[in-house]
């Protein structure tokens, strides 16, 4: 034992990794893997207007995608495949459950008003990068409609 | 400079993990400085329902947290329990009522469908400290000895976090991470698109508009710096050796935190409090300062 120094730190660092995303506990895995491929949703009214997620739900951008990959990993998994392999319902469903929690939580009335009033869409970019020279440094985006709510 | 690397190499063999004998002084400073992580963590407003269980929300309903008369108890309770805990007595209660609340809440907050990581290593630190008071007072250990283990405990968790952090980025790909950094660009650009959907305000920063470019202009440098944090990751452990090496890890770990900030606009507050607090010991280091400045001047006084 006295030759194995930090010990204790090694042992809760293994426990953490075995344990994974339970709280407390969590192998803190931020940006652990960049892949050439990644998404991002934004939101819009019905009329395509673009909506500040902040001011209206209390909540980031970041946070309402982690909640549609939540709902996405989960339909996929019901069905018995990865989210990689979803279909362009599975992402509707997914988008439309995501919508569905957050307009059930606007930041107050005024929110609430415009939300019946115009409505909301979700919207999923995917940004790729493919590193050959020239190109923009191969950047590519292509965005689809993933969820509609209406009152 | 041949003659350094041997005396370098018996010097990293010798590193060994310390408790680090702080005065009382200094422990009370730091749970003092506990209270804003607390204060941060435990006045959230919380969400009413629980789509995702996570953690004990898969077997506990837990949403009764976010109901007004709840919420206003739980304050009350946790600011007596903060009390006893800044006052060095009555730890294992009031440990035992802060841990309970920072679990239960942070449970609750992560059980929405987006796992947050702003609240696991304050919660973990505290139920460390909870363990150590109790194993105390199973082995008689002198409430000086607790309170020196809890603060060392705090370390080991804080360390182990970053080791873990560094082992999810060496065994999350089968391709070494060092050698995909340049794909950060592409994380670069997201953050800020994702950091425009929140409030639709343009960032006109170089971070914003050049970094990624520069990411792919210049990747091998990009590795080389970002291969420093994954390093400074994997020993944190090292700030249990002494004072200074807890004070280098610390502010290398601090620096670390706000060039993150910069690039991702990742925020990891209750860490820096954290590293603030048990590493760069701020209250210490302030001390430490003044008597050696005070020391500097007695010198020099003019003789009568």
């Amino acid at each position: 034992m006295r030759t194995l120094p930090f010990v204790a730190t090694l042992a809760v660092a293994i426990f953490l990794q075995i344990v994974e995303e339970q709280f407390p506990f969590s192998q803190f895995p931020m940006y652990s893997g960049f892949s050439n491929e990644t998404t991002v949703i934004y939101l819009t009214d019905v009329n395509e207007t673009l909506i500040p997620v902040h001011p209206y739900f209390r909540l980031s951008s970041a946070k309402v995608k982690k909640t549609f990959n939540t709902e996405l990993k989960k339909i996929c998994r019901q069905k018995g495949y990865s989210e990689s392999e979803a279909t362009p319902e599975d992402l509707t469903a997914a988008g439309n459950l995501t919508l569905s929690h957050l307009v059930r939580n606007p930041r107050d009335a005024r929110y609430r008003k415009k939300l019946d009033e115009h409505g909301l869409r979700m919207h999923r970019t995917t940004l790729r990068m493919n590193r050959k020279k020239g190109d923009d440094h191969g950047f590519q985006q292509d965005t689809v409609t993933v969820g509609e709510w209406r009152k | 400079m041949a003659q350094m690397i041997p005396k370098l190499i018996t010097y990293i063999k010798g590193l060994r993990e310390n408790v680090i004998p702080h005065a009382g002084w200094e422990m009370i400073l730091m749970r003092l400085c506990m209270l804003y992580p607390f204060y941060r963590a435990i006045g959230r407003k919380l969400p009413n329902v629980q789509p995702h269980p996570n953690g004990l929300a898969h077997f506990f309903d837990l949403t009764f947290l976010a109901q007004p008369a709840v919420v206003q108890g739980t304050m009350i309770l946790c600011i007596v329990a903060a009390f006893f805990y800044v006052s060095g007595w009555l730890m294992i209660p009031a440990l035992t009522v802060l841990s309970v609340v920072l679990i239960l809440q942070g449970t609750l907050i992560n059980s929405q469908g987006a796992i947050n990581h702003s609240l696991q290593l304050l919660t973990m630190v505290v139920v460390a400290q909870w363990l150590v008071y109790i194993y105390g007072a199973v082995r008689h250990l002198g409430r000086h000895q607790a309170h020196l283990q809890a603060v060392h405990w705090a370390k080991i968790v804080i360390a182990a976090s970053y080791v873990t952090a560094a082992f999810s980025k060496l065994f999350a790909s089968s391709e070494f991470w060092i050698a995909r950094v340049p794909y950060m660009a592409l994380q670069v650009i997201k953050s800020n698109l994702q950091t425009y959907y929140n409030r639709l305000e343009v960032n006109p920063s170089f971070i914003a508009e050049k970094f990624p470019y520069w990411v792919l202009e210049f990747p091998n440098v990009a590795r080389l710096f970002f291969g420093a944090g994954l390093a400074l990751e994997l020993f944190a452990f090292l700030a249990l050796v002494s004072r200074g090496w807890a004070l280098f890890i610390g502010i290398s770990m601090l620096v670390l935190h706000y060039t993150i900030q910069i690039i991702m606009t990742l925020e990891f507050r209750h860490h820096v409090y954290l590293l603030l607090i048990f590493y760069v010991n701020a209250p210490w280091l302030l001390y430490a300062g003044g008597k050696w400045i005070a020391d500097r001047f007695k010198g020099r006084t003019v003789p009568a």
